[in-house]
């Protein structure tokens, strides 16, 4: 006669418990940002330097390429894109080699004033006889050609061309090839484009709504076959922020469905999804209310990650109410798995030590989150469950042995075979250990194929990708200026040898003051340029006044005063040197791009007596980090592992036993890393944390297979109490797979199949028939 | 090559004009460029005379003008200096000697977009184009007519004082641009 159903108590619970979970989940938002798995410097020039790259204004340029059709085409829809997007005020600049015209006309006039001060070319300013008898042949040259009649006073006014190298020295260094009046990749048919969009580049909401407007814009043009490529800072911020929200929100929804499902399937009750939804909801809200209060925010990877980790916390409610017998007492289920169920839940949790002490705030929140789930849906269980439990009178919808699972039982006779692929993967990994990929870009959370595009639009388009930049600072805009013009020798050297193609900085848009002052003087007084002018002249068809506006523009040239940066607002070039140059805290700073870099030593060295100039080497500063997190993370893995099995010595006292679970452990390790020296993938630190994690799910495993069973019927329950566990958590980790942010893509295969293996291995190695070895433990 | 990029420089940073309605007259100049238009492809050599303030001398030069429908108007000046300038729809190439080709889209050159619409409209027909830039008046007769274009849009003021196209039926006889400096350039096509 079974007791009746007293299921009250389990409903208030649940309410207390949602309750609760929904004010953790109301007042704790997710953060989409990438902030978390980048470095962040090691001191603070570099801090300052990195928030300035990711934070400023690099942050806000957009490259794109058009390619998919014959180059006409390409062009018309560039010159398209151009005519749509240089009009909307969301973008600062829009360069396609068409240059705007708006704004144009005062900056021309400001430049050709100027072009004598600004033109950094020296021989321009050479206004001697020679120099002057071979300009003047090219002016005559200039103005017998078609275009000559409608440039005539330029020609006349400019004779040494200062004007066009003005120009020229303000284009930015491109490295692409001109069809049809547009910039095209140098080696394929790839239209480019560059924008500077005004909104800040960590501005998710703008920079979503600015991709919007370049998409319609394309759309509007009738592409066809053309497709249209984005890439930068703020694009990739927003497709990884969208892309996670997706992974979050299908990660949630998805883990949901298939836990549920398999829990209805496992126990056809209601009340048994009730019951295990108190540990879940408790288990997922106190993991947010820690992660928020130890790490300040609570990122979307990790609540992701944290559904996922559903199917192994929810492994405990259940172990409980899969074990239980109907009419059983609160403590007998617990009597017979209790121990094995605390070992197994300090496995798990040591297994996380890698995740949780590898020191990267992003990957820490992972850990943190999956431990503080692990740890409160096992207290749960242990001190809340068996009370509701037994209230509701909940136990598992079939119980006892069954031929499916008899059959089964006669597999292990063939255990041994169970060491071939064992022996197989050791055997790979002896011949071929897998390669340690410490990049961090292993970590990043961007595909692989963005980075590679990124990189050839930047290479195309001389867009520095901050992998190496530099900044100097002065008491004023004056004094940095005149400091990086005091650095041109050690560029200049560093050009001649190769080891970089030049540098972006402010200087080279508008030379300091002391500059502009110095090349003025390296003019000729009025008079000595008339009678250069007169000697030039002979022999040529020049009239004695032809090049009075010239002669009268040198003199002026030699009085005027020097352009100042505030000249230069509101104006292109204004505006590219806004994030070259810049005030913070009352200091000047001034940020030097070095281009093209192909020998990042020499130009370490040749900075090296430079001491008042801070460099950022983002490769160097990546390496040393990514090696100090590998090695933090090995040496916590190695103390969580050891650990564990200092929690097995002590919990199994017994040799034969112990041997058992470490086999079987053993054996999935290798198979895993087996497998990943078969397919050549190299191990990268998420590889690391995931192999420890399977560790501590394989031990779980192992360890209530390797519980002395009373009878028949317990083993018939544990196998179909592991089963629905390890389906439960290979399935949500095999979800994972399906996820567009990397890290968590790389977490769920690896988790998923070596889970799987768990199960195999715990099953046919750690498992122990009944009857066969001593009772179970007090 | 330094005119070209002198081209680019100034064109890169100029500003374009503004539209203003076409005046559609259906007077005698009407019916010159209407004519003219009725021409699907030219070729015919020319001589050209630039008369410059700055030079002592005027400036000679010699060659074939062809052109044929659609928008393909190409100056090949073979002396003194060989120079090849082909404007092609809204693209202009300039090759001087054997230099390499420099490509300006018109929309990048205000200055040269007026230059290419003096010379190629009349011979498209276009008269909706002219009309942008000039105000234009005829005298004669079809038989033998001058056209006068009176710069009209701000970009054409600006550049330009005075044209002048003389010719017989639908053939042109001459072309000559008066610059706002002063400076003359006449274009002689031999029938």
């Amino acid at each position: 006669m079974r007791p009746r159903r007293k299921p009250g108590v389990l409903a208030i619970t649940l309410a207390v418990s949602a309750l609760f979970a929904v004010l953790v989940f109301l007042n704790i938002p997710l953060r989409m940002d990438m902030a978390g798995f980048l470095p962040k410097g090691h001191d603070d020039g570099t801090r300052f330097l990195l928030r300035e790259v990711q934070g400023g204004v690099a942050g806000t340029v957009i490259m794109l390429g058009v390619e998919g059709a014959p180059e006409p085409e390409l062009a018309r829809l560039s010159l398209g894109l151009h005519a749509a997007l240089a009009g909307d005020s969301q973008f600062v600049s829009v360069l396609n080699g068409v240059f705007a015209t708006d704004q144009a006309e005062a900056l021309r006039n400001l430049l050709f004033e100027h072009r004598y001060q600004l033109v950094p070319d020296n021989s321009v300013r050479k206004l001697d006889a020679l120099a002057l008898g071979q300009a003047f042949s090219n002016v005559l040259d200039g103005l017998d050609s078609a275009a000559g009649s409608i440039l005539s006073d330029a020609l006349l006014r400019d004779p040494t061309n200062a004007f066009v190298q003005t120009v020229r020295a303000l284009e930015p260094d491109v490295r692409v090839r001109v069809v049809q009046g547009v910039w095209f990749a140098p080696d394929r048919p790839r239209a480019l484009l560059l924008l500077r969009t005004r909104a800040p580049g960590m501005d998710l909401a703008r920079q979503a709504r600015v991709e919007q407007t370049i998409t319609t814009a394309f759309a509007a043009l009738h592409p066809g076959s053309a497709r249209l490529l984005m890439s930068g800072p703020s694009v990739f911020a927003v497709s990884s922020a969208a892309g996670m929200r997706r992974d979050v929100d299908m990660m949630a929804l998805c883990s949901f469905v298939l836990v549920v499902g398999i829990l209805y399937w496992r126990f056809r009750s209601l009340w048994v999804l009730a019951a295990i939804g108190v540990p879940f909801l408790l288990s997922l809200s106190a993991a947010m209310l820690v992660v928020r209060l130890a790490f300040g925010f609570v990122h979307g990877i990790a609540f992701g990650f944290g559904m996922t980790m559903l199917g192994v916390a929810l492994d405990y409610p259940v172990l409980l109410i899969g074990h239980r017998d109907h009419g059983e007492g609160p403590q007998s289920t617990l009597h017979r798995i209790g121990h094995s169920l605390r070992l197994g839940v300090a496995t798990a949790v040591l297994g996380l030590t890698g995740m949780v002490f590898c020191g990267l705030p992003g990957l820490a929140q992972l850990g943190v989150f999956a431990a503080v789930g692990l740890v409160v849906a096992a207290l749960v269980t242990l001190h809340i469950m068996p009370g509701l439990v037994v209230a509701a009178d909940l136990a598992p919808y079939v119980s006892g042995p069954s031929r499916p699972l008899a059959v089964a039982e006669g597999w292990r006779r063939y255990r041994v075979l169970a060491c071939l692929p064992v022996m197989f993967c050791a055997v790979a990994l002896w011949r071929s250990p897998p390669l340690m990929d410490t990049r961090l870009t292993a970590l990043s959370p961007l595909p692989e194929e963005t980075l590679r595009l990124d990189d050839s639009l930047r290479r195309d388009l001389g867009v520095p990708d901050s992998s190496l930049m530099l900044a100097v600072s002065g008491q004023n805009a004056q004094a940095v200026l005149e400091r990086e013009e005091a650095l041109a020798p050690v560029w200049a050297q560093l050009q001649q040898k190769g080891a970089l193609a030049g540098v972006q900085e402010a200087a080279r848009l508008l030379p300091s003051v002391q500059m502009q002052r110095s090349r003025a003087s390296q003019l000729p007084p009025p008079a000595a340029l008339q009678v250069a002018i007169a000697q030039a002249r002979e022999g040529l068809p020049f009239s004695a006044t032809a090049f009075d506006a010239f002669v009268a523009d040198v003199a002026r040239a030699r009085q005027m005063p020097p352009l100042l940066p505030q000249d230069m607002l509101g104006t292109p070039v204004g505006a590219a040197m806004a994030p070259l140059l810049f005030a913070r805290g009352g200091q000047w700073f001034g940020l030097v791009f070095p281009e093209s870099v192909k020998d990042h030593q020499a130009v370490e060295r040749a900075l090296a007596g430079q001491s008042d100039v801070l460099v950022l080497d983002m490769r160097r500063e990546v390496d040393s980090l990514s090696a100090y997190h590998t090695g933090r993370t090995l040496r916590w893995m190695a103390v969580g592992s050891a650990l564990a099995f200092v929690v097995l010595l002590v919990g199994l006292s017994d040799a034969g036993r112990m041997f058992r679970v470490i086999a079987a452990v053993g054996a999935v390790q290798i198979t895993v890393l087996g497998a990943f020296a078969l397919l050549h993938q190299p191990l990268t630190l998420i590889h690391l944390i995931a192999l420890q994690f399977v560790l501590g799910v394989s031990l779980d495993y192992a360890l209530f297979f390797a519980r002395s069973q009373l009878d028949a019927e317990e083993r018939a329950r544990t196998m179909r109490t592991l089963l629905t566990c390890n389906a439960m958590t290979v399935l949500t980790f095999g979800l994972l797979a399906a996820c567009q942010t990397p890290l968590l893509r790389e977490i769920g295969i690896t988790v998923a199949f070596g889970v799987a293996l768990a199960m195999i291995y715990g099953f046919l190695l750690a498992g122990q028939r009944p009857n066969i070895g001593p009772p179970d433990r007090p | 090559m330094k005119v070209f990029s002198l081209l680019v420089a100034w064109g890169l940073l100029a500003g374009m004009g503004q539209a203003w309605a076409a005046d559609n007259g259906a007077d005698l100049s009407g019916q010159i460029i209407a004519h003219l238009g009725q021409v699907p492809e030219r070729a015919q050599p020319f001589h050209e005379q630039k008369d410059m303030a700055a030079l002592t001398h005027p400036l000679l030069s010699s060659g074939v003008l062809l052109f044929h429908r659609p928008a393909y108007l190409e100056k090949n000046t073979q002396a003194p200096r060989p120079e090849k300038l082909v404007i092609d729809g809204s693209m202009v190439s300039i090759q001087r000697g054997a230099g390499s080709v420099h490509n300006v889209p018109l929309s990048q050159s205000p200055a040269l977009a007026l230059l290419v619409t003096t010379m190629r409209a009349p011979l498209e027909g276009d008269m909706a184009s002219l009309a942008h830039d000039y105000t234009l008046s005829a005298q004669g007769d079809l038989g033998a007519w001058t056209l006068n274009m009176v710069p009209l849009s701000p970009q054409a003021v600006h550049l330009v004082r005075l044209v002048v196209l003389k010719g017989r039926n639908n053939a042109i006889q001459s072309l000559k641009i008066v610059q706002a400096n002063g400076d003359v350039q006449t274009l002689t096509l031999d029938p």
